[in-house]
């Protein structure tokens, strides 16, 4: 399948769940989607057009949260890249680790680190953070003060 | 059959850094792995929020120690485009030069690495000893064997002197010979292809 084929494709199949179609460059695409429609979406793009997942980033922008999940399609050499916006009165999506893998430390990762709840992965615990890091507590949200003593306090650093 | 856990690590004489992995084993078989590696997370994401674009360059060029071309590449070339900037060519050429001898470095590291583990340390010590060329050629055109601070969002931060480039060339040249020998040695040596048979 050429670029062309393959947008049309992900268009046509998933007219409702897409949202936006940001054509940024020849390699690189990113397609935003609803959140409830990433499980079928990324399977879709990782089973049916043989992409390699290469890794997600979560992102607090302020108002809303946003994830994106990079696909490589390498016959092609097109990356896209699903993105997701969650509000930031409901942080959860549906977790793809049941089906690749590969996404479950990433997913473990951004939980710890923005606080994103992905429904269905079987081992949220932390990743890279200490164990007695307190709960509720995000390093890379905007809000996140470390400058507070009250944090450090509770920290026991 | 009974299961047994034994962790090894976090801090282990095998490990080159502080991770844990603890096996499940019924008797001689690995059934379950449960891996720990946030011992050294140096935070490198949050520390980058209280900087410049130009300070972090030099913050992101030491998120991996051997790699030191490859993060600080990508980074200046993302924020090259969310400005936009447009780089000169002769910085492209230097740019591409840099990247280019840190991959010979690289992957004659990991040469050599695989060997050693082989218990192959012929390997070891020659890919090694070619490495320290290239690490010689980086001081030249650089100034550091490691981490060269050449990237910059917008170009490079340093030109690349006319009178150094005989001598790199010279130097790139005297590895080649070697090199041959050595990828022939290791590849027609019976005893490592044997061993990595099935």
């Amino acid at each position: 399948m050429t670029r062309e084929e393959v947008l049309d494709d992900l268009r046509r199949k998933f007219k409702d769940d897409i949202i936006e179609v940001f054509d940024k460059s020849p390699k690189r695409v990113y397609v935003e989607i609803k959140p409830d429609s990433i499980v079928q979406v990324a399977s879709y793009i990782f089973k049916d057009l043989k992409a390699r997942f290469n890794t997600a980033s979560g992102v607090d922008l302020r108002y809303h949260m946003e994830i994106l999940y990079h696909f490589l399609i390498e016959d092609i050499n097109l990356l896209i890249s699903l993105r997701v916006k969650l509000q930031k009165q409901k942080l959860e999506i549906d977790s793809i680790s049941p089906i690749f893998e590969g996404s479950s430390w990433i997913e473990r990762e951004i939980h710890e680190i923005l606080g994103i709840n992905f429904k269905g992965h079987k081992d949220l615990r932390k990743l890279l953070l200490p164990d007695d890091w307190p709960e509720g507590v995000y390093p890379l949200r905007r809000d996140y003060k470390e400058w507070d003593k009250n944090v450090i306090r509770d920290r026991g650093v | 059959m009974e299961k047994t856990i034994i962790p090894i690590g976090p801090y282990h004489p095998l490990q080159e850094e502080p991770e844990l992995f603890l096996l499940t084993v019924e008797g001689e078989k690995v059934v379950d792995i449960d891996v720990h590696i946030g011992y050294n997370h140096r935070g490198i994401e949050k520390l980058s929020e209280t900087k410049t674009f130009d300070q972090s360059t030099f913050l992101i060029e030491r998120i991996c120690g051997i790699c030191s071309t490859s993060h600080p590449f990508a980074y200046t070339r993302a924020v090259e485009d969310i400005i936009p900037i447009e780089v000169p060519e002769r910085a492209k050429y230097i740019r591409t030069i840099i990247a280019e001898g840190e991959r010979i470095h690289s992957h004659l590291l990991w040469l050599g690495l695989a060997g050693h583990f082989l218990g192959y340390n012929t390997v070891y010590m020659w890919a090694w000893k070619l490495r320290e060329e290239i690490l010689d050629v980086m001081e030249i055109l650089t100034g550091n064997r490691n981490n060269y601070a050449m990237f910059k969002p917008g170009g490079v931060r340093r030109d690349i002197k006319s009178e150094d480039i005989p001598v790199v060339i010279k130097k790139i040249d005297s590895i080649v010979p070697t090199l041959e020998m050595l990828k022939k040695a290791v590849i027609d040596d019976p005893v490592c292809m044997l061993g990595r048979k099935e």
